[in-house]
């Protein structure tokens, strides 16, 4: 069986991740209210569940719609008041919620996972709720063995487990008339040895005068002593597995969840689009058929005169570009979506890996309606995890710390996202230690990526660009830090190729709050461009916040800044050219192009300005990796090829000091 | 949509354009195509011979993508060489190098990013080499040709290669150093 003859069509996997995210979400919800769960959220989490089962029974995904049936079984044992919500058994709800996303993208991706969870899923049957784990839910029993088992049965497996012994399955055959007889045989020959815990139909045998057993064997002697006890009646005789990991463990083992950045899946690059936006996408489309045939009629009108056919030709041509704008932002529309499933997999994540790293503490978040660009949503998975992950891993605090400070044992990560015009901002602040900002110093000295003169001189502020400088993020730096800095870097890199700028703001003992702001789209980056120096720059219109012709005069601060008031403040302001390094070559007149993240502003001085573009960036790659202040590349025309100013790291560069790294060969 | 301003189109013309990217398509990139004609032989090695100043060298021909006429780069300000600049190779960002500081000779490259250089001269080629990294491309003053050499009949540097020379290749017309190209870009 070849995994790609099993690949389903990519609409399943969009509306199994839907659904599965949907699930999740409400699985969430119903942690909340545990104790006393409502009948309308179990209803609604039974019903998705069936209705993945029925989706992907539909598209013959059989180890989802096996996972899914598992799934169902015990949400509706919840439901109909049978078993009982426990945390255990939401953590293999919620696994089960991971694992639907990553079959749904690659159906032989967890192959063996999924069964062993389905198995998890259904052998949790009611049983007395101890401290501590179940030994129960260690034993790899086959599920149907498993739901079979009575609850005495049940209890004297735990037993044999308790004993330390092994748990042994023989299938053997009896004749049909001396069965009984030979069974009572078995069970005396044991004692001693093991005890036959329970007898269960076996597998249908070939011939028709014998019946077929599966014997469940408590016993602590070896195989050759139970074998001699079996004296070759067995067919089969081998131990039940016991895993070795907690069962709530989830990531116990195997390959880790598509959370830590796995391969994008087919879900991530299909859509789903509200009918309503194609047919206005269609009804574009019609429109600017007319106007070919508009003009295919104009080229036929050979009575008309040529000024008349100048004008007929002319206002065809803007309506065409009228139609074009909006067909363009239908399009854009309808590649944006909500924040909500990349919200709702970081309640999931932060569930998990508070969970593993022995931490109390919750996740809020707020606008999780904002909507931006698909592929921005996707690009944002990974940056998110690894902040995520800082902030659990580094951020808070153990709760017997918290409390020797005077904060709630609880740590608390709020994640937000605010549309501002065609930006959004994203927040995620912790309230735990915060950054060291000394040993931020001392490590930069240590790395030789400030002298000691400047990193004694500079501000916290100042320090954080060595936070996310690659030289500071390196696996040593990492164990000998006790704040962040794991990887900053790349999450720097990953949002200025989305033309984003990340922030950090942190007070030690307060608590961290990265700040990230994305355009809303990605498909195209409105830019402006600028002429420095006879080069030509784009500036995400996103970070501009204004323009205003230059006289080229200025103020200097004490410690030799150079600002300009601006609309009633003064704003520091730099040459680009002389920041690149470029030779002064003044085409007349200068323009300042204020910009700014967060707080912060900086004038830049430009030439010229040459319009605005809507771009389509790239990535400069992973062979130049960070090129202090550009963030990408556009195509402007026909191999004109401009670069995109990183408004993050200008602002970093100009308000902190020279760049850590200069390009590299 | 937006009106485009004069000056813009007036300006990327006087220091990008060049006549003979007009018809650049994709089908044009490739001057020259580096299919071999035969399957080479287990002890045969295949190489891409190409001037660099006035040095000869040669790289497996396997390790090159592609052969692009030398075109104006764009700059990326405050690169250090050998690093010359980028161009964009059908969507992907490509980095260029010089690879004379690499190989211990007087650069030959005349200026080709920035609004200051000229039209780079008809034989220069880019020799585009696939990396772990991504593509990268290695600016020669000209591209000779493919040459098939017998294993044997390379001299290797004494005492196993060094840095990234793999060996020196001598002919009726002088010697040709057989270099990596990945370590040309370092």
């Amino acid at each position: 069986m070849s995994p790609r003859r099993d690949r389903p069509p990519p609409e399943f996997a969009s509306e199994a991740v839907e659904t599965a995210e949907a699930l999740g979400r409400n699985l969430l919800l119903l942690e909340r209210t545990a104790a006393d769960p409502e009948p309308e959220v179990l209803n609604s989490v039974f019903r998705q569940a069936h209705s993945l089962k029925g989706l992907a029974a539909t598209f013959g995904q059989t180890r989802m719609a096996e996972l899914a049936h598992a799934a169902e079984d015990l949400l509706d044992r919840f439901r109909l008041g049978k078993a009982r919500l426990t945390t255990a058994r939401l953590d293999l709800l919620l696994e089960a919620v991971e694992l639907f996303q990553r079959l749904a993208e690659d159906p032989s991706a967890a192959v063996d996972e999924a069964q062993t969870l389905a198995a998890r899923l259904s052998s949790t049957d009611e049983a007395p709720e101890r401290m501590g784990e179940d030994p129960l839910e260690r034993l790899e029993l086959q599920p149907e063995v498993r739901r079979v088992l009575t609850e005495f049965e049940e209890h004297r497996l735990r037993e044999t487990l308790r004993r330390g012994e092994l748990v042994w399955a023989a299938r053997v055959e009896y004749p049909l008339d001396t069965f009984d007889r030979e069974l009572e045989q078995l069970k005396a020959r044991l004692r001693g040895v093991g005890e036959l815990v329970s007898t269960l139909p076996g597998p249908a045998a070939d011939r028709l005068d014998v019946l077929s057993f599966v014997l469940l064997v408590g016993s602590g002697a070896g195989e050759p002593a139970l074998r001699s006890v079996f004296a070759g009646a067995p067919v089969e005789l081998r131990p039940v597995l016991v895993r070795k990991e907690r069962p709530s463990g989830p990531e116990a083992e195997g390959p880790r969840s598509t959370l830590e950045g796995g391969e994008p899946g087919g879900a991530a690059r299909t859509l789903r689009v509200d009918i309503a936006r194609l047919d206005a996408l269609m009804d574009d489309v019609g429109e600017l058929r007319l106007i070919g045939e508009t003009i295919r009629g104009l080229s036929d009108a050979r009575d008309l005169s040529p000024r008349a056919w100048t004008v007929e030709l002319l206002r065809e041509q803007r309506r065409l570009v009228r139609r074009l704008d909006i067909l363009q932002d239908r399009l854009l529309q309808a590649r944006m979506v909500p924040l909500r499933p990349l919200f709702d997999r970081m309640q999931r994540l932060v569930r998990r890996m508070a969970r593993e790293a022995g931490k109390e503490l919750v996740l809020e978040t707020s606008g999780a309606e904002v909507q931006i660009d698909k592929r921005l949503v996707e690009e944002l998975s990974d940056p998110l995890v690894h902040l995520v992950r800082n902030a659990i891993d580094h951020g808070i605090e153990p709760a017997g710390l918290r409390e020797g400070r005077g904060k709630p044992r609880g740590g608390r990560i709020l994640l937000s996202a605010e549309q501002l015009g065609a930006r959004v901002v994203l927040a995620l602040s912790d309230d735990g230690g915060g950054v060291d900002w000394a040993r931020v110093r001392e490590v930069a000295i240590q790395r030789g990526l400030l002298d000691e003169e400047r990193a004694r001189a500079a501000s916290d502020r100042e320090l954080q660009a060595v936070l996310f400088s690659p030289g500071f993020s390196t696996a040593s730096a990492v164990s000998a830090m006790s704040g962040r800095g794991v990887g900053l870097d790349v999450v720097k890199t990953n949002i200025a190729g989305l033309s984003g700028v990340i922030d950090v703001e942190s007070r030690a003992g307060e608590g961290t709050t990265f700040r990230i702001t994305l355009p809303i789209t990605l498909a195209t980056v409105r830019g402006l461009l600028v002429g420095v120096s006879g080069r030509v720059y784009a500036v995400p219109l996103s970070s501009v916040l204004d323009v205003l012709s230059h006289d080229g005069r200025h103020g200097v601060t004490e410690d030799g800044r150079h600002m300009v008031p601006v609309r009633g403040y003064n704003i520091p302001v730099a040459s680009l050219a002389e920041t690149f390094g470029l030779p002064r070559r003044s085409e007349g007149g200068l323009y300042l192009v204020v910009v700014g993240a967060a707080e912060r502003r900086l004038g830049l001085v430009v030439d010229a300005l040459h319009g605005q573009r809507d771009l389509v960036t790239q990535a400069l790659g992973p062979r130049l990796g960070q090129v202090p202040g550009i963030s990408g590349a556009a195509e402007v025309g026909h191999h004109h090829t401009v670069l995109v100013l990183d408004v993050g790291a200008l602002l970093d560069e100009v308000l902190r000091g020279p760049p850590l790294l200069v390009a590299q060969a | 949509m937006s009106q485009e301003p004069r000056g813009l189109e007036e300006l990327l013309a006087r220091f990008r354009y060049r006549p003979d990217e007009e018809s650049g398509g994709l089908a044009q990139i490739p001057t020259q195509t580096v299919e071999p004609d035969q399957e080479p032989r287990a002890d045969e090695l295949q190489l891409l011979t190409f001037g660099l100043g006035a040095g000869e060298y040669a790289v497996a021909l396997g390790t090159v993508t592609e052969i692009l006429r030398a075109r104006t780069l764009t700059e990326i300000p405050r690169a250090r060489p050998p690093l010359l600049g980028v161009l964009n190779l059908r969507g992907t960002i490509t980095p260029v190098y010089d690879p004379s500081l690499r190989l211990g000779i007087p650069s030959t490259v005349p200026p080709c990013a920035g609004p200051d250089c000229a039209p780079p001269p008809r034989p220069a080629r880019i020799l585009v080499v696939r990396t772990a990294l991504g593509p990268a491309g290695v600016w020669v003053d000209r591209v000779r040709g493919v040459q098939r050499v017998r294993t044997g009949g390379l001299e290797r540097p004494r005492g196993g290669p060094t840095g990234g020379v793999i060996g020196l290749l001598r002919t009726a017309e002088g010697s040709r150093t057989v270099v990596d190209p990945e370590w040309l870009l370092r």
